[in-house]
Parts: structure tokens; C-alpha cells; sequence
């Protein structure tokens, strides 16, 4: 290791070529007698130059020239210069003037030394620019809390500061802020940064952000404070408005009748509203931000959540509540999307509960109202043969009276014939309140219509009517009394050959159909027999009115309605006279009773 | 009983789809003297009723609000009957029914009587006498 060296005279001259920072000699004619290696990379080779041309581009000396001063007076100066660089460009320089003085006092050479200033001008100018260009209001205030400086934007809106207090601009206050920013700024020498509701300049109430930090000076006091005030008002009233319509969108689906609950994809339940808590029997505390409960979501929405299905509608499907017990519901689901993407699900369920009592309600409603009609026509029936009890003993009796042989005979026939139709209506009433016990199984109609059409066989061929069937091997099995069912068609088969019999159609046929459409099955029966005029038509479903004389009750279309009805289903027919009838049953599945498993039940 | 031979019997028709009833009315209508048109046939009863040219017409209301006031109604606007006065008999509550189509706000008059079945054989000779007159009155 070499010990420590002498400074030479080279390495002075080395300094002074190598130091990073222009230097250049004038002599007393403002000619460059000397420069460095960092002066000629800005304004290139200037040797012999005058100083003016060389670092300014001029032909003249400078006015105020401070080179010729300091030659005057020999005192250093500053000066803030703009020249022109080699390639012509401005080049901004903070050049220091320093005399060299002789011996003899007199000073031949000044050196001035040109610190660059070009970057530092640059990030000046792009300060500035930020300044009066950023998006929000900046204002220096000083201690007073008087807007001394204003960005563009300030301006604009507020006009070119003079010297108003910031509290009076913004918020048209007539003194200083509780929570000023500014105040703490002062105080701590720290940023804050605060939210405040101010004033615009029409009155409406605007919404700011405001961030203030000290401007220090050079002695570390602060003197003024820079305060940005970022107009927030759009935003503030964007979530206003976000927050009002969650506000109206949790209300409706808290009001909603039907349960609504949203579950996000891992099937976290999102929403659960009110309805859905009395559906399901849960608190939503106890569910919201939980996976749902595996039993609540019924199999054809699980099907739904973890398929590619988008949306499903179950009409009514059982779910399962917090207790175990099961509510009957008809449900709606869909995936939610979000860009395409699935975040979860939505399930809406109406509680069928209610309809369905209602439904039930209808249908009794109903059968009172054929219990009342049916009631109604048997007092009618009643009092017609009680008319005729009354017209046999007059006929009967005057006849005695009379000796009239004949017209005794005529009113014993007619009481005769009146109390027989007494003791076939109490018969009849006696066989219609049996019927009121209905075992419902699940039965195939069309088996049914099978084994009754077989039963009418040998007597249709007996009579050489045709009986003809369109049943289909076997259609889906309805909830309904067997038993009824039967009479039902038998009643009508019979009829329908009964017309055939009095008709004078000589090839007479009776066609039997069973069919399903939109859940409706229905059972024909259709004659070509004598068919019926008007007035029998109009009585078809009077109590014990018959056209059969003596074959004849009067009770089978009345006990065939009152059956289906107890079914939930209509009866209708079509007739003329001569031409034949069509009777048609139908029954709605929707109405069906359920089906009852062991004893029977009672569906009137 | 029978009234004079110079006589004129008045007439009173019967509709009724019970024959017993109509029998009956027939024969205790006959024996007060009337001459007595029974029809068991209401929708071809207006003809005959046209023709029989009665004084009193009974009708019975089965089914009122679709057949007995229909030819209520057609007598009532008949030219030839509509004067005629009738007895509703009924095993109905047709009073009702026939209040709709006749009465206070219709321009259609009321029956003149109602009856209810069973038939007070009394009462309804009281009604037709009250009506009609008695059987027989001198030919004019």
C-alpha cells in the first residue's frame, strides 16, 4: 500500500476539466480564454469566443452584463441565466461570478461557474402544470387562513382569490371551521385529511375531501398550507342513490309474500327474508352467511344449483322446514350472473299452504252447493207426488162418490202409482247417502272404463246395439273411489243403451272413450238412440225424474253428478232428439282428491 | 155440476208436465163446470193455448229461470193472451225467479196468483172463481 501522495499542479488542472459543473475564464473583453470539459458539452467549444455569443447566441454584449461589474467592482455575483445550448436549445443556468483577483489588486479574469438548471426548471414547470391542472381545488392559505394562491380549477369556480377566507369560499361560512384542517396542519406541521360539506356557489350542498399539508420553509416553520379539496359530490350522491335503492330492494324483498332467498356460488345464503323465515322456520341470522341446509333445498334444485340448468319452475314440490314438518311450495329458481360469470342463485317460493285450503274450501263449497241442489229437488220431487197422493184420494173420491167405477179405478191407480214413487225415492235417498263414503285409491281410468264396458257386453249384443270402445292400453293412474267410478259410467252406459232401445234406429251404437289432455281426463259416452227434446234435457238432473215409466228411478244422472263433483269434476252433455247424446265426465288432476291408504275416506 | 144449457162454459187451461197433477186439476176443474184444456207439453202448449182461447190459464213453474217463465213470458206478449189472467203453481220458489222478468220496473205484469204445490184444492177452485168468475155465466 502506497502512503498518501502530494497534490500536484496536474491534478489540479485535472479538478478542473473533470468537476461536473461548467466553468469558464473571461478576460476583461468578454473573450473565453479557458472552459472546462462539462461547459463545452453544453455550449460546445467556446475557446476565443466572446462569452455573450458563445453562452447566449448574441452578437452584442448583454445589457446588465454582470461580468463587467464584477471586473468593475470585484465582487462576486449570482445570476439566473437562460442561454442557448450547442444544439440551440434554452438551457437555463444559475451562473456564479467570482472575480480572480491579482496580486496587485486588479482583476485581469473573471471565472463563472454554471450549475445546470434546466431540470430544475423542468420539474418547476411540471409542478405548476400539476398545480393548476389537477382535478381537484388547491389553494395556499396562509396563516390567517387566507387564500393566497388558487389552482385553475379554483379560479374557475371560485374566481381569482383575493385574499378571502377558505372558510367563506366553501362553505360561505362568516367564521373559521370547527375541524379545519388547516389549523391542525399549522399546529403539527402534518398532513390531515378530513370530509366536509360545503356550499356551491348556487346553494347546493357539495361533498369534499380535503387534504392539507405545510409548506415549510427554509427555517422548518410554516408559513402557508396547500389544501386540495376533491369534490366528492357525485360520488357521494351515487351512494346515496346505491343506498337508497338497496334501502327499496331490501324492503320489497322483506315485504315479498313469497320466501326469497339468494345463496352465492359455494351456496352461502346471500338473502333470506321474512317470508322465508316463516317458510322455513329459520332466523336469518341463523342462515344468512351460512351454507344451506342440505334438507331445505329440495332434489330438483339441487339438481339446478350444481347443473348447467339457468332457471327451473317446480309447480309443487314439498321442502322440508327447520321442525322436519313439510310445506307444500311452488318454487321458481334462477342462476344469477354477473359478465357471465355465476355468483349464485336465486330461489323464490310461494307457500301453497293457504290456496291450497282454500282450494279445498272451493271444493266443499261446492259439494254444499250440490247437497243444496240435489235437497232442493227433492222437495221438489216430494211435493209433486204428494200433489198426486192428493189428486188419487180426489179422483179416488169423488169417483165413490159418484158410483164412477172407472174414476175410482183411475185414483187408486194414481195412488198407487205416487206411493210406489214414495218408496223408490226413500230407497233412492237411502242409496245416495251410502255413497257418501269414498275409499280413493290411485286407478287407471282406462282399466276402469275397460271393466265396466265388459260388464254392459251381453246385454248391448242382446239388443243388437254395437258398444264400441277408444280407451288406450292404460293412461296415468288417478287419485279417485273406485267404486264411484263405476256407477258413474255404468249409469251413463246404461242410459246410453236405454236410449238405444226406445230409438228406432235400427243399428243403434254406444261409444265409450277415455282420454287425458292438459291433465284433464275425461270419460265419453255417446249414443245414437232417441236422444232428448228439450224438456227432458232441461230435467236431466232433476231429482227422480225418469222417462223410463217403471224401469226408471230418476236417481242415476243425480247420484253420476254428485260423484263427480265429489271428484271435483263437471258433467256435461250434448243431445238432440233422434240423433243421440254424448255425456262427458272430466276431471281436472288439480282437483283430484288425494289418495287415502288402508280405510276409506270420506271425500264428500 | 154442470151449468145451464144456454149457458157458456169458461174455459181454463192446465200445463203441468205431471200427468197425475194434471189429471187432477183436469177432472176437479171439470166437475166445478169449466171446460179444461190439460197440456203436459210447454213448449208446444202456446199453440194450443192460442187456440183454446181460455179465461184463466194455470201454469206450473218447474224450472223457472229457463222454461215455466219462458212461456210465462210469451203468453204475457202474446196478442191473443196476453190478458188472460194466470195462477203460477209451483213446487219452486218461482216468486222469485218471476220477479226478475215481471212486476215493479218490467214492463211484463205479474202473474196474477201463486200457488204452491202440494196443490190446496180448495184454495186454487177459490183462486180460479176469484179469477175467472164462476164456471158458467148466461151466453151474452
Amino acid at each position: 500500500m502506497k502512503g498518501p501522495q502530494k497534490w500536484s499542479h496536474a491534478q489540479r488542472g485535472r479538478l478542473f476539466e473533470e468537476i461536473p459543473c461548467g466553468i469558464v475564464v473571461i478576460d476583461r473583453l468578454l473573450k473565453v480564454v479557458d472552459h472546462n470539459h462539462a461547459f463545452a458539452q453544453v455550449f460546445g467549444e467556446a475557446r476565443g469566443r466572446q462569452c455573450y455569443a458563445a453562452i447566449r447566441g448574441r452578437t452584442a454584449p448583454c445589457q446588465d452584463c454582470p461580468a463587467e461589474k464584477t471586473f468593475a467592482d470585484a465582487q462576486p455575483r449570482v445570476r439566473e441565466q437562460t442561454g442557448l445550448d450547442v444544439d440551440g436549445r434554452p438551457s437555463h443556468h444559475l451562473m456564479q461570478i467570482t472575480p480572480i483577483v491579482e496580486p496587485s489588486g486588479e482583476v485581469e479574469f473573471v471565472a463563472a461557474t454554471a450549475a445546470d438548471l434546466s431540470a430544475t426548471k423542468r420539474l418547476q414547470r411540471e409542478y405548476q402544470t400539476l398545480f393548476e391542472k389537477v382535478p381537484c381545488y388547491v389553494a395556499v392559505i396562509n396563516r390567517d387562513y387566507r387564500v393566497v394562491k388558487a389552482n385553475e380549477m379554483f379560479r374557475r369556480v371560485f374566481g381569482e382569490p383575493t385574499g378571502e377566507h377558505c372558510y367563506s369560499l366553501f362553505k360561505h361560512r362568516q367564521q373559521q371551521c370547527e375541524d379545519c384542517p388547516a389549523e391542525m396542519t399549522f399546529s403539527d406541521q402534518k398532513s390531515h385529511t378530513s370530509q366536509h360539506v360545503g356550499v356551491t356557489l348556487d346553494g347546493h350542498p357539495s361533498h369534499y375531501v380535503v387534504s392539507t399539508s405545510p409548506l415549510l420553509q427554509s427555517d422548518g416553520k410554516t408559513s402557508h398550507v396547500i389544501e386540495m379539496a376533491l369534490d366528492v359530490t357525485e360520488i357521494h350522491r351515487l351512494e346515496e342513490k346505491l343506498s337508497q335503492e338497496n334501502r327499496l330492494r331490501e324492503t320489497l324483498v322483506d315485504s315479498s309474500l313469497d320466501a326469497i332467498v339468494v345463496l352465492d356460488r359455494n351456496r352461502k345464503v346471500m338473502i333470506f327474508n321474512r317470508a322465508a323465515e316463516e317458510l322455513w322456520g329459520y332466523a336469518r341470522d341463523e342462515v344468512v352467511g351460512h351454507r344451506v341446509p342440505a334438507h331445505m333445498v329440495p332434489t330438483p334444485l339441487k339438481e339446478l344449483l350444481s347443473g348447467d340448468g339457468e332457471h327451473c319452475v317446480l309447480h309443487e314440490i314439498d321442502v322440508t322446514t327447520a321442525t322436519g314438518a313439510t310445506v307444500p311450495v311452488r318454487l321458481a329458481a334462477v342462476r344469477l350472473r354477473w359478465d357471465g360469470q355465476v355468483v349464485g342463485a336465486a330461489v323464490i317460493a310461494q307457500d301453497l299452504r293457504e290456496i291450497k285450503q282454500l282450494e279445498r274450501e272451493k271444493l266443499d263449497a261446492e259439494r254444499l252447493a250440490a247437497v243444496g241442489q240435489t235437497v232442493a229437488g227433492l222437495a221438489h220431487g216430494i211435493k209433486n207426488i204428494l200433489t198426486g197422493l192428493e189428486g188419487g184420494m180426489y179422483v179416488a173420491g169423488t169417483g165413490m162418490k159418484k158410483g164412477d167405477e172407472a174414476r175410482l179405478r183411475q185414483g187408486w191407480e194414481m195412488l198407487e202409482r205416487n206411493m210406489g214413487r214414495i218408496s223408490a225415492l226413500v230407497k233412492n235417498l237411502l242409496a245416495f247417502s251410502r255413497g257418501d263414503k269414498a275409499k280413493v285409491s290411485l286407478v287407471d281410468p282406462a282399466v276402469v272404463a275397460r271393466e265396466v264396458v265388459e260388464l254392459f257386453r251381453d246385454s248391448a249384443e242382446q239388443h243388437g246395439v254395437t258398444l264400441e270402445t277408444t280407451v288406450p292400453q292404460t293412461l296415468p293412474p288417478m287419485p279417485a273411489d273406485s267404486e264411484g267410478l263405476h256407477s258413474c259410467l255404468a249409469n251413463l252406459i246404461s242410459n246410453a243403451l236405454d236410449a238405444c232401445l226406445v230409438s228406432h234406429n235400427p243399428s243403434c251404437r254406444v261409444m265409450v272413450s277415455v282420454s287425458e289432455t292438459d291433465d284433464v281426463v275425461s270419460f265419453e259416452v255417446t249414443d245414437s238412440g232417441c236422444g232428448m227434446d228439450y224438456e227432458v234435457k232441461q230435467k236431466a238432473f232433476t231429482s227422480f225424474f225418469s222417462t223410463k215409466g217403471a224401469g226408471g228411478t230418476g236417481i242415476g244422472l243425480l247420484l253420476t253428478r254428485k260423484i263427480v263433483q265429489q271428484h271435483g269434476g263437471t258433467i256435461a252433455f250434448e243431445s238432440a232428439p233422434k240423433q243421440g247424446t254424448t255425456f262427458r265426465l272430466s276431471f281436472p288432476r288439480a282437483r283430484l282428491p288425494q289418495p287415502t291408504e288402508g280405510e276409506g275416506r270420506d271425500v264428500g | 155440476m154442470s151449468g145451464p144449457a144456454d149457458a157458456v162454459r169458461l174455459r181454463v187451461a192446465v200445463v203441468d208436465d205431471e200427468q197425475d197433477v194434471l189429471t187432477f186439476l183436469r177432472l176437479a176443474l171439470e166437475d166445478q163446470g169449466f171446460e179444461v184444456l190439460a197440456s203436459d207439453r210447454p213448449l208446444t202448449a202456446l199453440e194450443q193455448l192460442r187456440g183454446f182461447e181460455p179465461d184463466l190459464i194455470c201454469l206450473d213453474l218447474l224450472m223457472p229461470e229457463q222454461m215455466g217463465s219462458s212461456l210465462f213470458l210469451e203468453i204475457r206478449s202474446d196478442s191473443r193472451l196476453a190478458e188472460v189472467p194466470v195462477v203460477i203453481l209451483t213446487g219452486l220458489n218461482a216468486r222469485d225467479a218471476l220477479a226478475r222478468v215481471s212486476g215493479p220496473g218490467s214492463k211484463v205484469r205479474p202473474p196474477e196468483r201463486y200457488l204452491e204445490k202440494p196443490v190446496d184444492l180448495a184454495a186454487f177452485l177459490r183462486a180460479v172463481s176469484e179469477l175467472a168468475g164462476p164456471a158458467t155465466r148466461p151466453r151474452r
